[in-house]
C-alpha cells in the first residue's frame, strides 16, 4: 500500500468528524495539531473506536503499550505514528 | 507532543473545566451521591477529600460546568509519602462521573487532572472503560493478581520473642518516626485495622480490613511498612488474625517480593493504574488513597 501523509489526515479527520457527528458535535473546524481527547469532541468510547478503525484501515497492529497519547493524540501524530511503522 | 501542551488546546464553545475548590467541594459531593452512588453521603464523599495527608492541595479535582449547574467531575485526593527517604507527591483520581450527555468532555476533564505537574498520578479503583482511558493518557496497569495464604496456629513465633501489637494506643511507639506518621495519617479511618510485627527495634507497621472470600472470613492487607519484615512474621501476624477469626491473609501480589509458601494467587480482578515516570507498582501504596480514604 502506498501511503500519502495527506491522504492519510484527510482519512483520519473525516473519521473523527463522523465520531463527533455520532455524538451530535462539529468537529469540521479541527485541525492536525488539536489534542484529541482535550477538543471535548470525542469521548473515550469514540477515542478507542478511532484507534480500532485506525488498525484495521491501515492494517497494522498496535500494541498495548502504543495506545497512548504521544502515537495517537492527534492526527498528526497519528499520521506520523503509522508512516514511522510502515517505513 | 507532550502532556504539557494540552494547556494550549483552542477554546471552544462547550462546557467549562474548573479546578474543584473547597467552596465547590458540598455541592460536588451532592453531585456524586445523586449520579455516582447513592450508597454514600454527601458528607461521606466530602471527608474523603478533606484528608489532610502532607501537601498543600492545589483543589479537590476538577468538575464540568454548563450554566452555573455541575454536569461532571473527577476526584482527586492528594498526599505526600516518602518513598526511600524521599518526599514524593501523589494525585490519587477517584470518583470520575459525568452524565452522558457530556461524556465527549470525560477526556478534557481527565487531562486537566493529569496535566497539573510534579505529582505521580493512581487510580486505583478504576472501571475498565476509566483503565483503557487512562492508559491512552500514559497510565501503567499493575499486577492485579492477589495471594492468599490460610492463618494456622505457629506456637513457636512467641517463643523467638515475636511480637502483633494490635493497641492503636502501643503500635505508634514500637514504629519509627516515618512509619509512625503513616499510622498517625490513617488512625482516623476506623474501617482500618492496624497492627505492628515483629520483634523490639524491628517492627512492620500492617494495615489491614476485614474481608470475605466465598462467604469465608479473612483479613485483606492494604499495606505494610516493610514488606521483607511483613513475610518474615506472617505467621505471626496469621496466629493473630486465627484467634480473631479470620481464617485467611490476602495481599495484592504486585506489593511481595515473593509468594510465600503454602499461598496461591487469585486472578482476574481489575488492573489498578499509576502514572509516574520514576516509581515502579511496588511503590504505589493503597494508603492516602481512595481505598483507605472511603470504607469500599
Amino acid at each position: 500500500m502506498n501511503l500519502h501523509r495527506d491522504e492519510i489526515k484527510t482519512a483520519l479527520r473525516a473519521k473523527v468528524v463522523d465520531l463527533a457527528r455520532a455524538i451530535h458535535l462539529d468537529a469540521s473546524a479541527l485541525t492536525d495539531d488539536d489534542i484529541l481527547p482535550a477538543t471535548g469532541l470525542l469521548d473515550s468510547n469514540a477515542i478507542l473506536e478511532l484507534v480500532v478503525w485506525f488498525e484495521t484501515t491501515y492494517d497494522f497492529p498496535i500494541k498495548q503499550e502504543e495506545i497512548n497519547i504521544d502515537n495517537l493524540g492527534s492526527i498528526n501524530a497519528m499520521a506520523d505514528f503509522l508512516l514511522s511503522r510502515k517505513r | 507532543m507532550t502532556l504539557s501542551r494540552f494547556a494550549d488546546i483552542k477554546a471552544m464553545a462547550q462546557p467549562t473545566i474548573e479546578p474543584i475548590r473547597d467552596d465547590d467541594l458540598p455541592a460536588f459531593c451532592r453531585f456524586l451521591t445523586e449520579h455516582l452512588s447513592s450508597q454514600r453521603t454527601p458528607e461521606q464523599w466530602a471527608q474523603a477529600f478533606r484528608q489532610d495527608w502532607g501537601v498543600a492541595k492545589p483543589n479537590n479535582g476538577f468538575l464540568i460546568r454548563e450554566h452555573g449547574r455541575i454536569v461532571g467531575g473527577i476526584g482527586a485526593i492528594y498526599a505526600e509519602r516518602l518513598i526511600r527517604g524521599r518526599p514524593e507527591r501523589f494525585c490519587n483520581i477517584t470518583s470520575w462521573c459525568v452524565l452522558e450527555a457530556y461524556r465527549a468532555q470525560s477526556m478534557r476533564l481527565a487531562m486537566a487532572v493529569v496535566s497539573q505537574p510534579g505529582f505521580h498520578f493512581t487510580d486505583l479503583t478504576p472501571t475498565e472503560v476509566v483503565s483503557k482511558t487512562l492508559q491512552f493518557l500514559k497510565f501503567k496497569p499493575m499486577n492485579e493478581r492477589h495471594a492468599v495464604w490460610p492463618n494456622f496456629p505457629w506456637p513457636f513465633s512467641r517463643l523467638s520473642g515475636t511480637r502483633v501489637i494490635a493497641d492503636p494506643d502501643r503500635i505508634e511507639a514500637v514504629l519509627d518516626a516515618a512509619n509512625a506518621k503513616v499510622f498517625r495519617d490513617h488512625r482516623h479511618l476506623p474501617w482500618l485495622r492496624h497492627a505492628a510485627v515483629g520483634r523490639p527495634g524491628d517492627y512492620c507497621h500492617v494495615v489491614w480490613k476485614p474481608n470475605r472470600l466465598k462467604g469465608v472470613a479473612g483479613a485483606i492487607v492494604l499495606a505494610m511498612s516493610d514488606a521483607a519484615l511483613f513475610l518474615r512474621y506472617r505467621l505471626a501476624l496469621g496466629t493473630h488474625l486465627l484467634r480473631h477469626g479470620f481464617l485467611y491473609t490476602r495481599v495484592e501480589s504486585r506489593l511481595l517480593p515473593r509468594l510465600p509458601l503454602l499461598s496461591l494467587e487469585l486472578a482476574g480482578y481489575r488492573n489498578k493504574v499509576f502514572r509516574s515516570d520514576t516509581l515502579t507498582e511496588a511503590d504505589i501504596s493503597n494508603l492516602y488513597s481512595e481505598i483507605v480514604a472511603l470504607d469500599l
